[in-house]
C-alpha cells in the first residue's frame, strides 16, 4: 500500500535518514522501531509531507503520494496537544473540517468513537478541564475522526496509562480487522511483538532490520533452551553446555542450556529426562530488545 | 483557500468570544473621552497651597508685595545668606534676587529654592520682571504709552485649500474650502497613533497565538492536514479580522456618540438656550463644540477612513508577518523579546518621526518616510489630513503591498521550520539558515 523508497534527509547539523526504504502492506500493522533520535519521527514527518526529503520518494498505492493523500492519513504526532481554551466538540469539529469532513459526519463519527473508547459524551466539556487520560483519548479521536484508511501514530503509547494503552491497542487491532493499515513508531522495543505484523528497525539514521515479526524472531532465535527441572543436571559436553543453573526453590531448578552444533534438541530432551524430571522445556526466543542489541553489535563488527 | 478559512474562523471566534475583547471594544470609545474630560477637569481646578517667595530687589523694580500665580511675593531686604535655612526647611519656598542692574543690560538675576522650580514659575517671574523693566524703559525714553499700544498688531489668518472638484454645481467663483492646520495636525497625530497602537497590540496577539500553538504542541497535528503557510495566513487573517471588527465597532460607536452630541449641541441648542437664559458658560461650550464640528466638515471623512483601513491592513500584515515568524521560532515569550525589539524599532521610530512629518508634511523627509513601507502606515496617515497628491498615495500603497507580499513569503519560510523546531538556541544566523533551506 505504502512504499518508501530510498529516503535520505539531512538537517542543518546532522543526517537523520540515510537511504531508508520501507514497504507497508494493506491491512497490516507496521512497527517502526528504534531508539530515541534514530530518525523515526523524521521518517514519519516525511511520509506526512510535514517536512520534505532530500532524496527518495514515497508511493501510495503505486502512485507518488500527493498532498491530498496526506490529508486522508490519520496522523498522530509524537509532539501532540490540544487547544486548551476550546471545547472538546469545537476542537473535533475543527479537526474534522480540516480533514474535509462535514459537520454532521463529524458529530456522528465522534459519537461512535466516544462509545468505542468507553467514555461518556464529552462534546460540551472544556479541554482544560480534562484529565490527562481523557485528553489523550480526545487526541486519538481527533486523529481517526475521518475514518482514514492509513493511520500513522508516532509513539502512540508514550504518555498513555496502561489501561488507555490497552484500549488503544484493542482499537488498533479492530481497525486492522476492518482492513485499515496502521504504522506506528516506538522506542519501547519489548512490548510491540504482539501488535505488529511487520516491523523495521532504524538506528543512527540507517535501517538495520526489516521483515515479518515472526520471521525475525525465528531467524534470531538461538540454540539455547530454558529448562525447569527437579534436580541438578550434570554436564554433557558432547551434547550441550550449561550456560546457567539456578536453584529456584526446593526441588525446582532453572537452567539455560546451549545445544552443541549438529545435535537435535530431542536427543538433549531424552538425555536430560533420564537424569531428572523435566517441569518445562522451551526454546529461548529473544525479545525485540535482544534482537536490537544483537543487530547493533553486528553493525559495529562489520 | 477553504482550509485557510477554517483556521481563520477558529482564530476569529476564539478571540471575539473572549470577555476581554468584548469589554475593551465597548469601553475604549467611552474611556477615551472620559480620560480627556478628567484631564481637563484636573487642569482647570489645579490649585495648590500658597507659597511664599521673597523678593530681594535692590532696584525697587517691584514696589510692593503682590500675588503671583499661586505664590505670594513678599519684598524683603535680607541677604540670601540670611534666609537659606528657611528655604531649606520649607518655611519659604524660594527667593528671587535682583542685583543692582542697568535696565538696558539686565543680568545676574537669580532664583533660589530647595527643589528645582517648574518652568511655568520661572518664565512667569521672568516676564514679570521684563514688563517692569519695559515700563521703566518707556519712562526713561519718554515714549508715549498710547502710541506704543497702537504699534501692536495681531493677525489671524484663515487658511483655504483650492479644490477644483468642488466647483461643479456650486455658484462660488473660487473653488476653495476652509482648512485648519491645527485640526490637520491633531487628526494626523490621532490617525498615526491609532495605527501604531493596533499594529503593536494585534501584532503581539499574532505572536502569542503562534507561540501558544507551538507550546501546546497542537501545531503538528494541524500541519498534517494543512500547509504551514496556510496555517500562518489563516492565523494572521483571523487576528486581522478581529482587529477589523474592533475598529468597525469603534467607528460605529464613535460616530453614533458624535451624532448624538451634535444633535444635542446643534439642533437642540436653540431651545435649550431659550430655557436656560443666564447660563453663558453652557452656550460658550456649545459654540466650541459647534466649531469643532464645522472644522471636521472641512475633511473628507470617507476618504480618510478608506485610506486609514488600507494602511491599517498593510501595516498590520507587514508587521504581523514578522511577529508570526518570531512566534514560530522561539520557545517562550522571554526569548521572543530579543527579536521583537528590532521589529518594534521602526514602529517606535515612526512615532518619533511624526513630529517632523506633522510640522513639514511636504518636506523630503516626510515624503520619504511616507513611502518607506516600515514607516508609511503610520506616517502617511500623519500626512494625510494635510492633503497628499494621489500619486504619492498610489506609490506608497503599491510599495506597501509589495512589501507585505515579501514579508509574508519571508515569514512563511521561517515559520515552516520554526513551528516544528523546539529546544534549539535561536540566533539570526540560524533563522537565515532556515530561510534559505530548500527542503523542509
Amino acid at each position: 500500500m505504502l512504499s518508501v523508497k530510498n529516503i535520505s534527509k539531512s538537517y542543518v547539523d546532522h543526517k537523520a535518514l540515510d537511504d531508508v526504504s520501507l514497504e507497508v502492506n494493506k491491512g497490516s500493522i507496521f512497527g517502526l522501531l528504534g531508539p530515541n533520535g534514530a530518525g523515526k519521527t523524521s521518517m514519519i514527518r516525511i511520509i506526512n509531507q510535514i517536512i520534505n526529503q532530500d532524496e527518495g520518494a514515497i508511493y501510495l498505492n503505486n502512485k507518488e503520494i500527493t498532498y491530498d493523500d496526506v490529508r486522508k492519513i490519520g496522523y498522530m504526532p509524537e509532539e501532540r496537544g490540544l487547544y486548551k481554551k476550546m471545547k472538546v466538540g469545537d476542537f473535533l469539529l475543527f479537526m474534522g473540517k480540516l480533514k474535509g469532513l462535514s459537520r454532521d459526519k463529524c458529530i456522528d463519527s465522534a459519537a461512535d468513537w466516544f462509545e468505542n473508547l468507553e467514555v461518556s459524551n464529552w462534546w460540551k466539556k472544556n479541554i482544560e478541564d480534562l484529565s490527562k487520560g481523557m485528553s489523550q483519548k480526545v487526541q486519538f479521536i481527533s486523529t481517526v475522526i475521518h475514518n482514514p484508511d492509513l493511520i500513522i501514530l508516532d509513539e502512540p503509547f508514550s504518555g498513555f496509562d496502561p489501561v488507555n494503552a490497552n484500549l488503544v491497542k484493542k482499537n488498533l487491532l479492530r481497525m486492522k480487522e476492518e482492513g485499515k493499515t496502521i504504522i506506528f513508531s516506538t522506542h519501547r522495543l519489548e512490548s510491540v511483538d504482539e501488535l505488529c505484523d511487520h516491523l523495521a528497525m532504524i538506528n543512527n539514521s540507517k535501517k538495520i532490520l526489516d521483515g515479518n515479526t515472526d520471521e525475525i524472531k525465528m531467524n534470531s532465535k538461538s540454540d539455547n533452551y530454558i529448562i525447569k527441572h527437579n534436580n541438578k543436571i550434570s554436564t554433557n559436553d558432547k551434547l550441550f553446555s550449561i550456560v546457567s543453573q539456578n536453584k529456584l526453590s526446593n526441588k525446582v531448578y532453572e537452567s539455560e542450556l546451549s545445544l552443541a552444533k549438529g545435535k537435535s534438541y530431542r536427543t538433549m530432551f531424552s538425555e536430560i529426562s533420564n537424569e531428572v524430571d523435566i517441569i518445562s522445556f522451551e526454546q529461548k526466543v529473544p525479545n525485540m530488545n535482544d534482537i536490537f542489541i544483537m543487530k547493533v553489535e553486528e553493525g559495529k563488527n562489520e | 483557500m477553504n482550509k485557510i478559512w477554517i483556521i481563520l474562523e477558529r482564530e476569529y471566534l476564539q478571540r471575539v468570544k473572549k470577555k476581554s475583547f468584548i469589554l475593551s471594544t465597548i469601553l475604549t470609545p467611552l474611556i477615551f473621552p472620559l480620560f480627556i474630560a478628567i484631564t481637563v477637569f484636573v487642569l482647570s481646578t489645579e490649585e495648590s497651597e500658597e507659597r511664599i517667595i521673597l523678593l530681594l530687589d535692590q532696584n525697587n523694580f517691584i514696589e510692593d508685595s503682590l500675588e503671583f500665580q499661586n505664590n505670594l511675593l513678599i519684598k524683603s531686604y535680607k541677604e540670601i545668606s540670611d534666609i537659606q535655612y528657611q528655604i531649606n526647611n520649607g518655611q519659604i519656598y524660594g527667593a528671587l534676587e535682583i542685583p543692582k542692574l542697568n535696565i538696558y543690560e539686565p543680568k545676574d538675576l537669580k532664583f533660589y529654592s530647595k527643589n528645582v522650580p517648574g518652568g511655568d514659575l520661572i518664565s512667569g517671574l521672568e516676564s514679570l520682571v521684563e514688563s517692569r523693566i519695559r515700563d521703566l524703559k518707556i519712562q526713561d525714553l519718554n515714549l508715549n504709552e498710547e502710541s506704543l499700544k497702537k504699534l501692536k498688531t495681531r493677525i489671524f489668518m484663515e487658511t483655504y485649500t483650492i479644490d477644483l472638484g468642488l466647483t461643479e454645481g456650486s455658484d462660488e467663483e473660487v473653488a476653495v474650502k476652509q482648512s485648519n492646520s491645527d485640526l490637520a495636525f491633531g487628526l494626523g497625530y490621532f490617525n498615526g497613533f491609532l495605527i501604531y497602537m493596533f499594529v503593536f497590540i494585534y501584532g503581539s496577539f499574532i505572536l502569542q497565538s503562534v507561540l501558544d500553538e507551538k507550546t501546546s504542541k497542537v501545531v503538528e497535528v494541524i500541519v498534517s492536514s494543512i500547509k504551514p503557510i496556510q496555517l500562518m495566513m489563516g492565523k494572521v487573517l483571523g487576528v486581522g479580522a478581529v482587529a477589523f471588527t474592533q475598529i468597525f465597532i469603534w467607528i460605529i460607536l464613535v460616530s453614533s456618540i458624535s451624532t448624538l452630541t451634535s444633535m444635542y449641541f446643534g439642533i437642540n441648542s436653540y431651545e435649550t438656550t431659550q430655557i436656560i437664559q443666564s447660563e453663558e458658560e453652557i452656550s460658550n461650550s456649545k459654540e466650541i463644540v459647534k466649531g469643532i464640528y464645522e472644522m471636521f466638515g472641512t475633511i473628507d471623512i470617507k476618504k480618510t477612513i478608506l485610506i486609514f483601513l488600507i494602511y491599517f491592513l498593510g501595516g498590520f500584515f507587514l508587521y504581523g508577518a514578522f511577529f508570526a515568524a518570531i512566534g514560530s521560532a522561539v520557545d517562550n515569550l522571554q526569548d521572543a523579546s530579543q527579536f521583537t525589539l528590532p521589529i518594534s524599532l521602526p514602529i517606535i521610530a515612526s512615532l518619533m518621526f511624526m513630529g517632523i512629518v506633522l510640522n513639514n508634511p511636504e518636506g523630503n523627509a516626510s515624503i520619504f518616510l511616507s513611502m518607506f513601507p516600515l514607516t508609511s502606515p503610520i506616517l502617511m496617515m500623519a500626512r494625510l489630513s494635510f492633503g497628499v497628491p494621489d500619486w504619492h498615495l498610489f506609490i506608497s500603497i503599491l510599495i506597501l503591498i509589495i512589501s507585505v507580499v515579501f514579508a509574508l513569503w519571508f515569514a512563511g519560510r521561517i515559520y515552516r521550520v520554526g513551528i516544528l523546531t523546539s529546544g534549539s538556541k535561536i540566533s539570526y544566523k540560524l533563522l537565515w539558515k532556515w530561510f534559505i533551506m530548500k527542503n523542509y
